[in-house]
C-alpha cells in the first residue's frame, strides 16, 4: 500500500510540472522593431554601439506615433574571423542559405520581436544574413507576411536586397568594391563618401563612416521603408510573432565546437567554461528528452480512456503482412472501396485489385518506389493482377 | 510450464522495476538541478534589481561630493578608485568636472554614462542576464547624452552637428573609462555575455531641464 503512494505521488509529481502560461499580447499590430545585424569581424561591442547610434540617428522611440524598438541580433565573429570569411565566401559564391549563426539570430528574434512590422537593417556580411532571414521568414508558416517585413542593406556584398528593399553602397568602400565585388556579383554603388583623414581606410565601417557621413540619407531610407510596412491579419496577438526555430543536436554540437574554436583561437582561458556549457546543453537535451517521455507518458496516460479505441491500429491502415499471417485466402481493405485478394501458394503469391479505379492504383503501385503494401519474404514468385469492377 | 511461465513474469516485473528506478533516479537529478537553477535566478534577479535602481543624484552632478584626485592608482585594476562611492570611477568623474566645469546638463548626461559604463566592472557575478541588464542601461545612458543636444530632424546641417557633438561627448567618456589594455579586455568578456535586448524608457536619471546651465 505504502508503495502504491509513493507511486502515484511520484506520477503526480511527474505530471504536474506543465502548466500552461498565460501570456499577454506577444504579438502588437502596433509599433516597429528594427534589427541590425552586424557585418564581419565586429565585436559584441562594436555590434551594441552600432545599434545605439543608429537609434540615436532614427528617432526617440517613435515612428508614425507608434512605438519604435532598435535591437540587434548578433552575428558572431569565429575562428578569429576566418569563419566568417568562409561564410561570406559561402553565402556570396555559393548562395549558402543557412548556418548556426542563422539559427541563433532566427531564435534570438523569435524572444525579442514583439510587433508584427519588423525592418531588418544589415551591414556587411549581415547583409547576406538579413537576406537568407527574409527568406526563412517573410510568408513563411510560424514567420511574418512579406508586407510587414522589410530588408535595407548597408555596405552590401549581396546582389540583391530581399523583398526589393533599399541599400547603399559607396564607391569608395575598398571590402565591396575591391574585394567583395571581386569574388562574387555584388550590387553596384550608389552614393559616393569622400573620406577624410583619420577615418577607416577601407571606408567600409557602419558608424564611423556610412553614419557618418550618409546618416541623413540612411535616416531618410530606413523611415521610407518603414513606411512601406503594414500591418496583417495572419499574426495572431496572443501568438509569437515569430516562431522559434527547432534546434536540433547538430546545431548544439555545432555551437559547442564553433565556441570552444573560438576560444582556442582568441587565446582565452574560456575553453573549458564552452565545454561545461556543452556539456550542459546536452545534460539539457536529456532533460528535454526525459521531459518529452514524460509529456507523452502523461498525455498518453490522460487520454487513455478516452482514445482507447482509437489508438487501436486501423484496418485500413494496415500496410505490412506477415507470412504467417497469411492463409490461403485473406481479404484486406487498403480502401473502403478497393479490394486486395491475396492467394499464398507454396510457390507464388497472387494479390488481386478489384476496384472501381484498379487501373488507376494499378498503375500508381507499378511506378511507384514506395510500394503500397509490403511481404514478409516470398518463397518464389509474385503476380499482381487487376481487376476492374 | 506454469514455473516457467512465473519466472518470466518475476524477469519482466524485476527489468520494469530497475526501470522505473533508473528512471526515478534522473527525475530527482535533475529536480535538484532544477532548484539549484532557481536559486541562482532568484540571486540574478535580485541583482537585476539592484542594477536598474542604480541613479545618478543632483549632488553628483553639482560636485558636493568630489573624490580626491586617485593619482597613479586610478588605474591599477580595472575597477579603479571610487572614493566618495557613488559608482563613478573618480579619475572619469574628475575629468568630466575639469572639462566641462560650466555646464551642469552636460556633466549630467556624461557622469550617467559613466555610472553605467562602471557599472560592469562592479557586479559580484556576471551571467547573460546581468551582463545584457547592465549594457541596457549603458544604452539608455548612451541615448540620454543626445538629450542635451540641439535636434532637428529636417534640417541635415543641425543633425550633421548633433551626431558630431554626441559622438564627440560620448567617446569622451568611453575613451577614459576603457583607457588601459585590462579594462578593455575586461568589457570584450564581459559583453560577450550580453544577448540581444530592447531598450528602456526613461533615458535620463536627471531632468536636466531643471538644471542651470
Amino acid at each position: 500500500m505504502k508503495n502504491k503512494i509513493v507511486f502515484a505521488f511520484v506520477f503526480v509529481l511527474l505530471f504536474s510540472f506543465h502548466s500552461k502560461v498565460l501570456a499577454g499580447e506577444l504579438c502588437s499590430s502596433n509599433g516597429y522593431t528594427i534589427l541590425t545585424i552586424n557585418g564581419i569581424n565586429t565585436n559584441k561591442d562594436g555590434a551594441i554601439e552600432n545599434k545605439d547610434k543608429l537609434r540615436d540617428h532614427i528617432s526617440q522611440g517613435y515612428f508614425n506615433n507608434q512605438p519604435l524598438k532598435v535591437d540587434f541580433l548578433y552575428n558572431q565573429t569565429h575562428l578569429g574571423g576566418l569563419g566568417d570569411l568562409i561564410d561570406t565566401v559561402a553565402q556570396g559564391a555559393f548562395d549558402k542559405k543557412s548556418d548556426y549563426d542563422l539559427t541563433e539570430m532566427l531564435n534570438d528574434a523569435s524572444q525579442k520581436v514583439t510587433t508584427q512590422k519588423v525592418l531588418l537593417v544589415a551591414h556587411s556580411q549581415g547583409n547576406f544574413y538579413s537576406n537568407n532571414f527574409y527568406e526563412k521568414v517573410a510568408s513563411e508558416p510560424g514567420g511574418i507576411p512579406e508586407q510587414s517585413i522589410g530588408v535595407y542593406g548597408v555596405a552590401s556584398p549581396a546582389d540583391y536586397v530581399a523583398g526589393g528593399g533599399e541599400y547603399v553602397t559607396s564607391d569608395t568602400d575598398k571590402i565591396i568594391n575591391k574585394v567583395a565585388g571581386r569574388i562574387f556579383q555584388t550590387l553596384p554603388p550608389n552614393i559616393h563618401i569622400a573620406l577624410q583623414d583619420g577615418d577607416d581606410k577601407d571606408g567600409h565601417s557602419f558608424s564611423d563612416v556610412y553614419l557618418k557621413y550618409q546618416g541623413a540619407r540612411i535616416v531618410s531610407d530606413i523611415k521610407s521603408s518603414l513606411g512601406k510596412l503594414q500591418n496583417n491579419d495572419e499574426q495572431a496577438s496572443d501568438y509569437p510573432c515569430i516562431s522559434p526555430p527547432d534546434f536540433s543536436f547538430s546545431h548544439e554540437a555545432g555551437g559547442l565546437a564553433l565556441n570552444t574554436a573560438d576560444s582556442i583561437i582568441n587565446g582565452t582561458k574560456n575553453a573549458v567554461v564552452f565545454v561545461i556549457d556543452g556539456t550542459r546543453y546536452i545534460a539539457t537535451a536529456i532533460g528535454n528528452s526525459f521531459n518529452n517521455i514524460g509529456l507523452a507518458l502523461g498525455n498518453m496516460f490522460g487520454n487513455l480512456s478516452a482514445n482507447v479505441v482509437q489508438s487501436l491500429p486501423d484496418t485500413n491502415s494496415l500496410t505490412t503482412i506477415l507470412p504467417g499471417v497469411l492463409n490461403n485466402q485473406n481479404e484486406i481493405k487498403k480502401d473502403t472501396k478497393p479490394k486486395y485478394t491475396i492467394q499464398n501458394t507454396p510457390t507464388e503469391t497472387v494479390v488481386t485489385l478489384s476496384a472501381k479505379n484498379a487501373e488507376e492504383i494499378f498503375n500508381n503501385f507499378t511506378d511507384s518506389s514506395q510500394p503500397i503494401f509490403s511481404f514478409g519474404p516470398v518463397v518464389s514468385g509474385f503476380t499482381l493482377k487487376k481487376e476492374k469492377v | 510450464m506454469e514455473k516457467e511461465k512465473s519466472s518470466w513474469v518475476h524477469k519482466i516485473l524485476k527489468i520494469i522495476k530497475w526501470a522505473f528506478l533508473i528512471f526515478i533516479g534522473l527525475f530527482l537529478i535533475l529536480i535538484i538541478g532544477r532548484i539549484i537553477y532557481r536559486i541562482n535566478l532568484d540571486k540574478t534577479e535580485k541583482q537585476i534589481e539592484k542594477i536598474h535602481n542604480v541613479r545618478l543624484t543632483l549632488d553628483d552632478v553639482m560636485g558636493k561630493n568630489l573624490p580626491p584626485d586617485p593619482g597613479a592608482e586610478a588605474d591599477k585594476t580595472v575597477q579603479g578608485i571610487d572614493a566618495n562611492k557613488n559608482g563613478i570611477r573618480d579619475d572619469v568623474e574628475l575629468a568630466v568636472f575639469n572639462t566641462y566645469p560650466d555646464s551642469a546638463k552636460t556633466r549630467a548626461v556624461l557622469l550617467q554614462y559613466a555610472l553605467a559604463l562602471q557599472m560592469e566592472t562592479l557586479q559580484p557575478f556576471v551571467n547573460t542576464g546581468i551582463a545584457t541588464e547592465v549594457v541596457r542601461e549603458q544604452s539608455r545612458a548612451f541615448q540620454c547624452v543626445g538629450e542635451v543636444l540641439v535636434r532637428d530632424d529636417n534640417n541635415t546641417e543641425v543633425m550633421d552637428k548633433y551626431f558630431k557633438d554626441g559622438d564627440t561627448l560620448r567617446y569622451f567618456v568611453k575613451d577614459k573609462q576603457l583607457n588601459t589594455e585590462e579594462r578593455r579586455n575586461a568589457r570584450n568578456i564581459f559583453v560577450k555575455e550580453v544577448r540581444s535586448y530592447s531598450d528602456l524608457e526613461n533615458i535620463c536619471d536627471i531632468n536636466y531641464s531643471s538644471l542651470p546651465n
